[in-house]
């Protein structure tokens, strides 16, 4: 697992839930609570037993702990503004989540992210990954929170295998403002 | 070549002109960048290998650079083909100059063709700089990493003073001439507390303790700022004080750091008093400076003044024989 994604679960704890939480997850997971190096790669039981003791602590499921990570992810300024380059609105930054792996390949060669595909549905769209759920409530955490940077009323939810989007309302409220050439639009 | 007018509406960056240079159509987003312009030799002055620049002439080369009369700053570059009414198409492109030209017009993703691998030039900008920035923070995570663990490896962490290797770092320093001190000459005091065993029998470990961090405040207090203090075990210390070569000075210097330790310290409620025997080793009394060396002979110096009594300051003669101590300039 890359060094990126440890690093998001812990930041996400530190700043969601504090500290305290934090060092307690990462010493029952046997991980350091100084915390991860971005270059460094962990292998994948680590983030596993991370995100089992983060949720365990706050008490919630992981699932929802990782939709919630997605979510935060989502929403950090340098992210938000790459996830926002894959279009104009949000009907097009959902078309063209199938490019997410290779983006995020282009950026990082070894950042692995699942395939993803993307099939029309009434009102919305089927997004579809032979990915573990931990990726797909992830992903949904991501979708949550670009709808709502897009300002788009929209419903997200994981049935079996796949993520249903369902956009009631397309032009819900402005969103977050975005320039892309000018980083201080929209910045947190 | 026939001109195909449905083409041109999948290229927001063309620019269509006659014979003439007139132009007969402009994409949205070349209109966006270099505003709605009539003739092309009024608007674009070309550059580049190009050996004159006259319509035909342009429509022959491999690529085309166009530089923007009204705003020189701005170059676009494609390519042009000529019709067979004398007119020309050009499909232009922002090349390089992409980042700063969105910047400044504030261009958007529909301003670009889905097929023009714009956006993702500028997702790859942004990522990469957004990669550059965690990566230089993350790099100063580690300096200050570093350097906190270099000042605990070579710091004593009772007193505060350098340990073994921050003194040999100090030593190393002055010898090669990078030290505080540029004059080169630097005299190296081996100290040791007298009667310290007692106090430490006599009032335990904490009140020892308390007394050589007293001793460490005493010495920064009497010692400046270019000088190195060291605690090289128990109750021993080591000074390296550059620019004072000269042996009555430095024997002023030891006598007034003895009587400085002398001075009765107030410890966990009581007084107690300590002293100090100093040995001195003098870097202008060799001919090649060598840390061993130099340490072997202060300390020398250091057992010669310890055997006169406590209290007491011996100069070693370095090179000039060791046999000698006690006689000579400096001595004890």
């Amino acid at each position: 697992m890359h060094g990126l994604v440890t690093r998001s679960i812990e930041h996400f704890a530190r700043q969601t839930h504090g500290e305290a939480v934090w060092a307690a997850a990462a010493r029952a997971a046997g991980v350091d609570p100084r915390g991860f190096e971005l270059m460094g790669n962990q292998d994948d039981s680590t983030a596993r037993r991370l995100l089992h003791e983060i949720a365990a602590l706050v008490g919630c499921s992981p699932p929802e702990l990782s939709e919630d990570i997605g979510a935060w992810v989502a929403q950090r300024s340098a992210i938000r503004r790459l996830l926002r380059f894959a279009g104009s609105d949000f009907a097009a930054f959902v078309t063209t989540l199938g490019e997410l792996r290779g983006r995020a390949r282009l950026v990082l060669r070894d950042l692995e992210l699942p395939a993803i595909s993307v099939a029309p549905a009434p009102r919305g769209w089927r997004i579809t990954s032979d990915c573990d759920a931990v990726w797909l409530h992830a992903l949904a955490g991501v979708l949550h929170a670009m709808a709502d940077d897009y300002g788009v009323l929209a419903v997200i939810e994981i049935r079996e295998r796949s993520i249903l989007v369902d956009v009631p309302l397309v032009d819900f409220n402005e969103g977050r403002p975005f320039s892309i050439s000018d980083p201080t639009v929209g910045a947190a | 070549m026939k001109l195909d007018r449905a083409a041109l509406t999948l290229m927001p960056m063309h620019l269509h002109v006659d014979a003439a240079g007139r132009v007969l159509s402009a994409g949205s987003t070349l209109r966006r960048i270099v505003g709605d312009i009539a003739d092309f030799h009024a608007a674009f002055e070309p550059v580049g290998p190009v050996a004159d620049a006259s319509l035909p002439q342009l429509a022959q080369v491999e690529r085309v650079f166009l530089r923007s009369r009204a705003d020189p700053a701005q170059v676009l570059r494609g390519r042009a083909v000529g019709l067979d009414d004398g007119g020309l198409v050009f499909s232009l492109g922002l090349g390089i100059g992409l980042v700063e030209t969105i910047r400044r017009h504030d261009l958007t993703d529909r301003e670009f063709a889905p097929s023009d691998l714009a956006m993702e030039f500028l997702f790859l900008h942004e990522a990469n700089n957004a990669m550059m920035d965690e990566l230089s923070q993350a790099n100063l995570r580690l300096e200050k990493a570093r350097r906190r663990a270099e000042a605990q490896a070579f710091t004593d962490p009772l007193t505060g003073l350098n340990n073994r290797r921050g003194l040999h770092l100090a030593f190393e320093a002055l010898r090669q001439g990078t030290g505080p001190a540029t004059a080169g000459q630097f005299a190296l005091i081996a100290m040791d507390l007298d009667r310290f065993k007692e106090l430490n029998d006599s009032r335990g470990h904490a009140v020892g303790d308390a007394m050589l961090c007293e001793v460490a405040a005493r010495l920064r207090a009497i010692t400046r700022s270019c000088d190195t203090i060291a605690r090289t075990g128990g109750d021993e210390f080591v000074l390296l004080l550059p620019g004072i070569p000269d042996p009555t000075a430095l024997e002023q210097l030891g006598r007034r750091i003895i009587r400085k330790i002398e001075a009765p310290a107030r410890l966990d409620g009581a007084v107690s008093r300590i002293s100090a025997s100093l040995g001195v080793a003098i870097s202008s009394r060799y001919l090649r400076i060598d840390w061993g060396r130099m340490q072997a002979d202060a300390d020398a110096a250091l057992y010669q003044a310890k055997r006169t009594g406590r209290g007491n300051i011996c100069i070693s003669l370095g090179d000039r024989g060791d046999a000698d101590e006690g006689q000579g300039d400096g001595g004890c």
